[in-house]
This record gives structure tokens, sequence and C-alpha cells, in this order.
């Protein structure tokens, strides 16, 4: 896309980044409405793990101290290239001893490429990112960033650690936590990594659309006003061949 | 263009202003506000304007659904999401309304 360009191959790709944008909006409005049926069930379940609790007690901000540790990090990365590029945001379910953790695959790698190829062929809904957008990623905390097989198997490792109780944030409520809070922990989990992070990519995307249709836009009225400009000189230098007819 | 690497390589952590049930974990300092009918705007304010401009560390600011037109940065992404008292409201999403204006609504 050029300033100097027709306004015909403007009008053409303001229809084409409408499209995108319209698809990226589907992509936020599921998103969105996936939001909602966790955080209903995680709202659902904490009431239950009220109802259901000892006498005096009740699962909330009393309950909150200074061991509280971060257990989930966010990743950002922002594609240079040019080329619109797939960045697997939805996080990878690893399954280790039995329970299922979260991670998030990244990578540049050959290896990494393929998985992500075949994470696209299992996600129809994951998100293509246009350069200079932001990606956000939300994964287990890890010292170091996971590039090899062996560091992933490492960082699986790290996030299986948490999950048996080293740092699970739960115990905070006691050791005998009621089912429906383990519940409400597991729909936390799944919103902040497999739905936020998804929902701040596809926003920051749509605020880049946003840029280019406003841009495009602006160059087209530009080509217009000259076009129609050329058409009248060219109209008024007929009249005038006319009349020296 | 794309952002600078430094513009976000050390932004690892989410920050939330919201009720007690949404709320994250903290690293060395608070990384969170539990707002109830007691808290004052200007704790709130000043909460804000720690995750947003001060603290370099923070990726995603997440924050109940309240009409927020004025944030433009890019980091941290400022993310507004529904509380048990009040649910999602499309009408209300700056998202959404971005989106109006675009269609000249």
């Amino acid at each position: 896309m050029s300033p100097t360009a027709t306004s015909a191959t403007l009008s053409e790709e303001i229809d084409q980044l409408l499209e995108h944008y319209l698809s990226l909006l589907d992509q936020y409005t599921t998103l969105r409405s996936q939001l909602s049926s966790i955080q209903s069930s995680l709202f659902q379940n904490i009431s239950r793990a009220n109802f259901s609790a000892e006498r005096g007690v009740r699962y909330g901000a009393d309950f909150y101290d200074a061991r509280m540790q971060a257990t989930r990090v966010c990743h950002v990365t922002v594609p240079a290239t040019d080329l619109p590029t797939t960045d697997v945001l939805a996080p990878q379910e690893n399954v280790v001893e039995g329970k299922t953790l979260d991670g998030v695959q990244r990578g540049t790698t050959a290896e990494a490429g393929s998985l992500k190829e075949k994470e696209r062929q299992n996600n129809p809904s994951t998100i293509a990112t246009a350069a200079g957008t932001a990606c956000f990623a939300i994964g287990a905390v890890i010292n170091s960033r996971p590039s090899t097989k062996t560091e992933h198997a490492a960082a699986d490792k790290g996030d299986a650690n948490i999950a048996k109780g080293g740092k699970d944030p739960l115990h905070m409520f006691g050791f005998l936590t009621p089912s429906a809070l383990r519940e409400a922990q597991r729909d936390s989990v799944k919103t902040v990594v497999e739905v936020l992070p998804r929902i701040a990519s596809v926003d920051a995307e749509m605020k880049e659309v946003e840029i280019r249709i406003r841009r495009a836009r602006k160059w087209k009225a530009r080509a217009e006003t000259k076009e129609g400009n050329l058409t009248e000189k060219s109209i008024s230098t007929g009249h005038r061949v006319e009349v020296e007819v | 263009m794309a952002a600078p690497a430094s513009a976000y390589k050390d932004r690892q952590f989410l920050a939330v202003i919201g009720d007690e049930h949404v709320t994250a974990p903290p690293d060395s300092q608070k990384n969170f506000l539990v707002v109830d009918s007691k808290t004052d705007n200007a704790a709130i304010e000043e909460a804000f304007e720690r995750f947003t401009s001060e603290r370099k560390d923070i990726g995603i600011l997440l924050i109940n659904q309240h009409a927020i037109d004025t944030y433009t940065a890019a980091f941290p992404a400022l993310l507004e999401i529904p509380s048990k008292d009040h649910p999602y409201d499309p009408e209300k999403d700056s998202v959404l309304r971005r989106v109006r204006r675009l269609f000249g609504e």
C-alpha cells in the first residue's frame, strides 16, 4: 500500500483490510463469550466453595498473604517481518504424570515450526498476526526461556512441581480445600492462560488494522481529489477545444 | 511499525485492578489492587498510574469493565474483564466502541 496508488487500488486494499478486521472482530466476540462462560463457572464454583465452607470461613481476600508468588508469566513478542506470521498463542496442553498442565509453545526452530503446523491444524482459531503487532502468551514461571526439546522438558517439569504443590497458591486456603475451589482455580488458570492473552493479541492486531484502514481511507480521499481535478481539467480543456472548433 | 524490543521484553507480569475474585499473584511487590465499595477513586487512579506508567514489568493489566477510552499505549495491554457484580456489557466494551467509530456509527 502506498500513498501514490490509484483510488481503485486503494479501495480494493481497504476492502481486504476490512475483511481481515471483521474476521478479527469475530475472533474477539468468540473469545469474549468464552471468557464470559468460564468466568460464570468460576464465580459459581467460588460461591459453591463458600456455601460448603465451615462456619466463619470465607474463601476470599482474608486468606491472601506474603506467600503469594507468580506462577504464570506473560511473554510478549512482536514479529518484525512484513509477511503475516502465525504465532501460537493458544497454550499447548502438556500431560505430565496424568495431570494436564499448561505450557506455552514457542520458538523459531524447524522443530517448533512443525509443531506450529500441527497446532494450526488442531486449532482452527490460531491467530495470524501482522508485522509489528504484539502477541501475548502466558506460561508457567521458568528460569530460562525454553528453546530446545530438553529445555521444554525441563519447563514441563517445573510446571509439574507447581501443580504438585510446591508453589500451589491454593494452599493458602488450607491443605484440604473443597473441590469447588479447585474447580475455580482450574477456571482461573484457563482464563489467564488460554483466553486473556488471545484477547490481548487480537485487540492489539485490531488496533494495528484500524490504523491501516484510516491511513488507506485518507490516501484514497487524496487520490480521488487528485483524479477529480484531472477529470475537471480534461473536461474544461475539451470544452475549449469544442469552442475553438 | 514494530515497537522496540526494550518496550516489551521485560513485561512478564499481569496486574489486576478488580474485585476480590479477580486477583493475580505478585512477585516482589503487589501487582493487584482489590477494589470494594470502600476503595476511593484516588487509590484506583494511583494503582492504574503505577501499573501503566511506573512499572516496566507489567505485560497485561486486567481491570473490571469500565469505560476507558483515553488509554492508547501499546504496553501494557489493557483488558477490561467482567466482574461478578457487573457482567459483560458490549455497550461499554472499549473495543466494540472503537469498531463502531471505525464504521462511522
